[in-house]
């Protein structure tokens, strides 16, 4: 809540100097257009994959569209909120590009909509680049046909989405060993826990399951691991920078691959993620903004929040490689998308 | 005896003091004479004094003027005795060094002198040491010791130079001995201080070689061998200098050495403190930075096990004492015990919490640019903690982390998003040991004064070479500058040296040779320029007697010079001249004033006329002009011919020439070129002056013409005083008649004012009461024809006569207001003019059908002559009216026989002519000139006879003079009249033309009237 009520802050006072609006004028996406914009895209910082979806969206958006970007961190005092509310009050869809933007643009009188935010409000229409969790266990499967249990550290915010990966997993026969953690530092100690196969239990770590030899591996400890992959979902209260860190760092220091959300962790290390690329969600996401302003009354064909088109299956190779996983039964198929 | 000499015999040696008697104790009393003839000797002119005394005279002819010289005694030569020169300097004793010296020694000046040997005193002088009966051999064997002393002994050397003997120059001597002031003068001319040089046989075998022992012999073989003699002078005081020069150098040197042993020791120390500290500081970073790194993720998750690998990595590391690590709110999450086995002490209190908040500053942040993703960093502020009881340096710092966006964020952050929130998560605390900088450092100052004391050890030894080699060859320098300081000019500075010291040394001995070059140099031209000066004297002299005479007549300012004051000076001049040149005699010649080539005998002195021979021609002495070497013929003022004994020059001046000057020689000899010079530049001065004279000649008549000029001036002037006495009472007259000329124009330009005011007010008033009689007259006659017609009524022919009587009287009254108005409007300026182009012919067939009306009763006929298509540029109306007017008054002043109107044309002037001739009354000549005034006619009974209001002629008159046209009249009384008028053909233009020039030129009639251009066609 803190942090949210401290983005709210920042985009409300700091918003229109960090968008580069001039006082008492909304930058026209448009040009030098006074018009004022039918649609307002409201970006999450200077994040690329916000940017993409935002090009995306604005390219095949069929009306005027203005684009306005948070920054993260720090700010001055800017301007009220009042003047947010000039940018963005003549404005008939508000577009939130991730999960701070939603959180900053909610209450708005417009009709707000979303794009890559992991835990949208309910009941908002928007477009998400993250693909089902069963299409990770099965892309995984495929470059691994052995693996048979997956550990998944979660928050109480993605409960339900670990549900429906419990029951693809089980459908495929994989074990998903499962924590449930409040924090970052937890999910670190959680997963520290887990690769170390049996270390000292901290305080707020619960231990599901410890599958003894079930990988046939040996850590750098001595002591048997009980997973042979770690998922980890697109999960705003756990996922940080620190996390992240830990996540590469046990991947290799273990020889663990880590199945994540979004592609942007395979370029960051990541062995395999599923997901739809931005273009793709930008696409999507205008062809939702169009029929929203075209017939406001009728939404139920635009609830659906992914593109499409099926999603594509990131692989970074170098990472495969360091790991030991072939991926020679992969290049060329349909779908898959090879990172070098 | 002379200054010098006395000077000289002033010093503490007895022997300086004169003798007593003649012979050869007077010898002593005259040292500085004898000394100064004696050195003479070897001058160049010492070659020429064999040739007896006159050439000895010659040759040195500063000495005493030339008078004779008295023979002295000859023993004086013999004295060896130190002189002062004029400037006060010590002068050795060189006159054994000449041959009259020499003679003297080997004649009676020997056995009669005694001998006084000397030795240099600690001051530099010589002093008597031994009798000089002693002899030449006692001299020579004292030779090398004066050497060594570092004077020049004039005997040691005078015992090797060969010398020149001739009787000649021994009975100079003696009468130069005799003679005191020749003594004197060639004292102060030969006490110059040249020695001579010393040959190479005057090398003492005895004498080290200091050039090849500068550096390494000892002090007391640089002074000499005979160390007793000369430590106890020069010698010793050399000894103490250098002795305290090489102490000064020396201990400079050490000093200079230790300071910079010291400074070396103390820079190399703190520049390896400076590394040390550094170092460690290095190190430092490094270790926190590594630890931090490695506990970023243990101290963010809070997991122990996550930091023991780096915490134990750390503690083994060799300088590192203890590790610890603490999280976010400064709980201690692990910490390695020391290597003592004691547990680290706690952290002072408050500087956990301190590290934690200030280590995030942006500028503190040290960040690893290579690590894109994950990129962390520690503080690069270190807050050090000094730990006495375990011998280390308590370091804390900061661990900073850099997060990657807002939740939610970071999982689409691409590796190049840079989303950076720097935050503290915990603190890395590292005691480093401080053993190992306290043995290098330890070490450090070990070498540090190792160095320094070796430092000190070389310089020591560099200080005293150093001190040697430059101490000797300086105090060589400074004997070898006392040497010159002496007198002697070849100074031996034994100084070899290829460097500085050697370049002056050798600067040192070409300074002596340049000094005695000079010296020499300047003795010979001393002579030189006494002689010239004497000889410039004398000239000078006899050059002023002449020219005080050439300039006695112009002294005598204020009288006219006449012909006998030329003669006079002229004689004067030329006896002066004689008796300058040492001529025979001499005369002038000059010319005439009528005939300037024949010359005439004006002045002779000495000779006769028959002597100075016939006068030649100037033409033919200025036309056989010699030719100069170069081929240019010679200026004619520097033209001297010597013809016979006789000697020629022309007077000249300003390039003409006035005479010739004759001056007969004594012998036929050639004459002295110095003497023709004078001849020349006198000649020259003559020739100003005779030119003086006759300017003073010719001035003085021009005074006397002038001044009766200026009575014949004074006496013009005093008559032109009076007529301009004259003039000017003439002009004030004319300026008080010109103000009363304005006066009177004023009054009449305010009577002109006045007029025309007047004239406009008549023309206003006549217009108003001409409109306002005519209003109610055309009344009365409308009235009065609607009554004769019967409107009102039938009437009787009384009644109608009567009616008609009114209309005619109405009708005169109506034409009379209407000129009337006419008048008024043309002397208004109301007279508009309309130009058109009309046909005159039926103009005036026109006019006169109307005008035929007038004279029915009368048995008269009217004729027209007139071109039928004559057109004209004119004002028809006006025209008409002028013509109907002529006409009217041609027909009504003839009773019986015709009026003929003539129409023609005179293209000369570009005018018509309407002539109106009549056969009627006629009008007399007298009052031809008053027809065209307004109410004139002729007379009283002619206005009762033919009617009429004595304006038409006017009206007509000033109706032409708007169209340009002129009336003239003719007339013959009782036979008729001829009323012409000249009409231009178009007349605008030279309306226009009138009124630009003269708008204003008659103020009594109205401005020219404005015209409208009907036709242009």
């Amino acid at each position: 809540m803190a942090i949210h009520a401290a983005l709210t802050l920042l985009a409300v006072f700091a918003l229109p100097k960090l968008m580069g609006i001039p006082d008492g004028a909304p930058e026209g996406g448009g040009g030098g257009n006074r018009t004022p914009p039918s649609v307002v895209v409201v970006k999450s910082g200077r994040v690329r994959a916000f940017q993409d979806v935002a090009d995306a969206f604005q390219d095949n958006c069929r009306v005027h569209v203005q684009q306005l970007y948070m920054v993260d961190g720090n700010s001055p005092p800017g301007p009220a909120r009042e003047r947010l509310q000039v940018a963005v009050q003549s404005a008939r869809v508000l577009v939130a590009v991730g999960q701070p933007a939603i959180e900053v643009v909610s209450g708005m009188r417009a009709h707000i909509v979303y794009a890559l935010v992991p835990d949208p409000p309910t009941g908002a229409i928007g477009t998400n680049s993250i693909a089902a969790p069963s299409a990770v266990f099965r892309a995984m499967a495929t470059l691994q046909p052995s693996i048979r249990r997956i550990g998944v550290v979660y928050s109480p915010r993605a409960v339900q989405r670990v549900q429906l990966a419990r029951i693809a997993a089980r459908a495929m026969g994989i074990e998903l060993v499962e924590r449930l953690v409040q924090s970052g530092p937890e999910a670190i100690r959680a997963m520290n826990a887990m690769v170390s196969g049996g270390g000292e239990p901290l305080e707020g770590v619960t231990v599901l399951a410890a599958a003894l030899g079930a990988a046939g591996r040996s850590g750098a400890m001595g002591s048997p691991l009980a997973i042979d992959a770690m998922w980890i979902g697109a999960d705003p209260q756990l996922i940080d920078s620190q996390v992240t860190h830990f996540l590469m760092e046990m991947q290799l220091k273990w020889k663990l691959p880590v199945l994540t959300c979004t592609r942007q962790q395979v370029i960051s290390g990541a062995l395999l993620a599923v997901d739809w690329s931005p273009e793709a969600v930008g696409r999507h996401l205008a062809w939702q903004v169009n029929h929203l302003l075209d017939d406001p009354e009728h939404l139920d064909s635009v609830m659906r929040d992914h593109p499409t088109a099926p999603p594509d299956i990131v692989v970074n190779a170098q990472t495969a490689r360091r790991l030991g996983i072939s991926l020679d039964q992969v290049r060329g198929l349909s779908g898959w998308k090879i990172y070098e | 005896m002379s200054g010098s000499g006395e000077e000289a015999a002033g010093g503490e040696s007895p022997a300086d003091k004169p003798h007593p008697g003649p012979g050869s104790t007077a010898a002593s009393a005259e040292p500085a004479g004898t000394l100064a003839a004696a050195a003479s000797c070897r001058t160049p002119g010492g070659a020429a004094d064999a040739e007896g005394p006159q050439a000895v005279s010659r040759s040195t002819p500063g000495v005493a003027g030339g008078e004779p010289v008295e023979p002295a005694g000859a023993d004086v030569a013999a004295t060896d005795r130190p002189v002062r020169s004029l400037s006060g300097e010590v002068v050795a004793a060189a006159n054994r060094s000449t041959p009259g010296t020499r003679g003297a020694a080997e004649g009676a000046i020997t056995a009669s002198s005694p001998r006084v040997a000397v030795s240099p005193s600690r001051s530099g002088a010589f002093e008597p040491t031994a009798p000089l009966a002693q002899g030449a051999a006692e001299e020579d064997a004292f030779a090398p010791s004066s050497m060594r002393s570092g004077t020049f002994d004039s005997a040691a050397a005078t015992a090797s130079y060969p010398s020149v003997q001739s009787p000649s120059r021994s009975a100079f001597h003696r009468d130069l001995v005799r003679d005191p002031r020749k003594r004197d003068a060639l004292a102060q001319r030969e006490t110059l201080p040249i020695a001579r040089p010393p040959e190479p046989d005057d090398t003492i075998p005895d004498r080290p070689d200091l050039s090849d022992q500068t550096s390494e012999m000892p002090l007391s073989a640089l002074l000499g061998s005979d160390g007793s003699t000369e430590t106890s002078g020069w010698g010793s005081l050399l000894l103490r200098r250098r002795g305290s020069f090489f102490r000064q150098v020396f201990f400079w040197l050490l000093g200079m050495s230790l300071l910079m042993s010291i400074g070396s020791g103390a820079i190399y120390y703190s520049r390896q403190l400076s590394f040390i500290e550094k170092d460690r500081t290095q190190r430092a970073h490094l270790l926190l930075g590594y630890l931090a790194t490695q506990s970023q993720l243990g101290a963010y998750a809070g997991d122990r096990s996550l930091l023991s690998q780096p915490v134990r990595r750390m503690a083994d590391e060799e300088d590192v004492v203890y590790v610890a690590v603490y999280d976010a709110r400064g709980r201690e999450l692990i910490k390695s015990p020391a290597r003592s086995g004691r547990p680290p002490p706690e952290p002072p209190p408050g500087l956990l919490h301190t590290v934690l908040n200030e280590g995030a500053h942006e500028k503190d942040i040290v960040r690893d640019p290579s690590r894109d993703l994950f990129e962390q960093g520690i503080s690069r502020r270190v807050w050090p903690v000094q730990n006495e009881a375990f011998n280390c340096t308590d370091l804390y710092a900061a661990i900073v982390i850099s997060e990657r966006g807002a939740p939610g964020v970071a999982a689409y952050v691409h590796p190049s998003d840079r989303l950076i929130r720097d935050r503290v998560i915990g603190v890395v605390r590292v005691g480093l040991s401080t053993e190992s900088a306290a043995e290098r450092l330890a070490e450090v100052l070990r070498w540090g004064i190792g160095l320094g004391l070796l430092l000190l050890a070389v310089g020591a030894g560099a200080a005293y070479i150093i001190a040697g080699r430059i101490s000797v060859p300086i105090l060589a320098l400074a004997r070898g500058a006392d040497e010159i300081r002496n007198g002697n000019l070849y100074p031996r500075i034994a100084v070899r040296r290829s460097d500085e010291l050697g370049l002056l040394a050798e600067s040192f001995v070409r300074m002596a040779e340049r000094l005695r070059e000079s010296m020499s140099a300047l003795s010979q031209l001393n002579r030189n320029l006494e002689s010239e000066v004497k000889r410039r004297t004398r000239q000078l002299r006899l050059a002023y007697a002449f020219t005080s005479v050439l300039n006695s007549p112009i002294d005598r300012s204020g009288d006219a010079m006449d012909a006998a004051d030329l003669t006079v000076m002229l004689d004067q001049a030329l006896a002066a001249l004689v008796e300058a040149t040492g001529t025979q005699g001499g005369g002038v010649f000059m010319t005439d004033d009528v005939n300037e080539t024949d010359l005439l005998v004006r002045a002779a002195y000495g000779v006769s006329t028959h002597t100075l021979g016939p006068p030649p021609s100037l033409k033919d002495f200025l036309a056989s002009r010699p030719v100069a070497p170069d081929g240019s013929t010679i200026p004619i003022h520097e033209v001297v011919k010597v013809i016979g004994r006789r000697l020629l020059v022309p007077l000249v001046f300003r390039h003409q020439p006035l005479g010739l000057l004759v001056l007969v020689l004594t012998s036929s000899e050639a004459p002295d070129p110095s003497l023709l010079d004078f001849i020349r530049q006198a000649a020259a001065q003559l020739a100003i002056a005779v030119s003086n004279a006759r300017a003073y000649a010719r001035v003085g008549r021009l005074a006397h013409e002038l001044t009766q000029r200026n009575e014949t001036l004074a006496a013009q002037r005093d008559q032109v005083k009076a007529q301009r006495d004259q003039l000017e009472e003439q002009r004030n007259q004319l300026e008080e008649q010109t103000n009363q000329l304005e006066h009177q124009s004023i009054q009449l330009r305010v009577q002109r004012n006045q007029l025309r005011e007047v004239n406009r007010l008549k023309s206003e008033f006549l217009a108003n009461v001409s409109h306002e009689l005519r209003t109610p007259l055309n009344a009365i006659m409308g009235y009065s024809e609607l009554i004769r017609d019967g409107l009102y009524g039938p009437i009787t022919a009384d009644a109608e006569d009567a009616i008609s009587g009114v209309l005619a009287s109405s009708a005169n009254l109506l034409r009379l207001i209407n000129q009337i108005l006419d008048l008024s409007r043309i002397e208004a300026g109301k007279m508009d003019l309309l130009t058109e182009s009309i046909n005159l012919h039926a103009v005036v067939t026109a006019i006169i059908k109307e005008a035929e009306a007038m004279g029915r009763d009368r048995p008269y006929k009217v004729q027209l002559v007139c071109p039928p298509e004559l057109r004209i540029q004119t004002d028809a109306a006006k025209l008409q009216q002028i013509l109907t007017n002529l006409v009217a008054n041609s027909i009504k002043f003839t009773v019986q026989g015709s009026v003929v109107v003539t129409v023609s044309e005179d293209a000369e002037r570009d005018e018509v002519l309407i002539a109106v001739r009549d056969t009627g009354i006629g009008i007399r000549p007298e009052h031809l000139e008053v027809i065209f005034e307004e109410f004139r006619q002729v007379d009283g009974s002619s206005t009762r006879r033919f009617g009429g209001t004595g304006l038409g002629l006017a009206i007509a008159k000033r109706l032409a003079q708007m169209l340009e046209a002129n009336i003239d009249v003719e007339s013959v009384f009782g036979v008729g009249s001829c009323f012409t008028l000249r009409l231009p053909r178009s007349p605008l233009l030279s309306l226009k033309q009138r009124s630009r020039s003269d708008p204003d030129s008659n103020p009594l009639i109205a401005p020219p009237p404005r015209h409208f251009l009907a036709d242009q066609a």
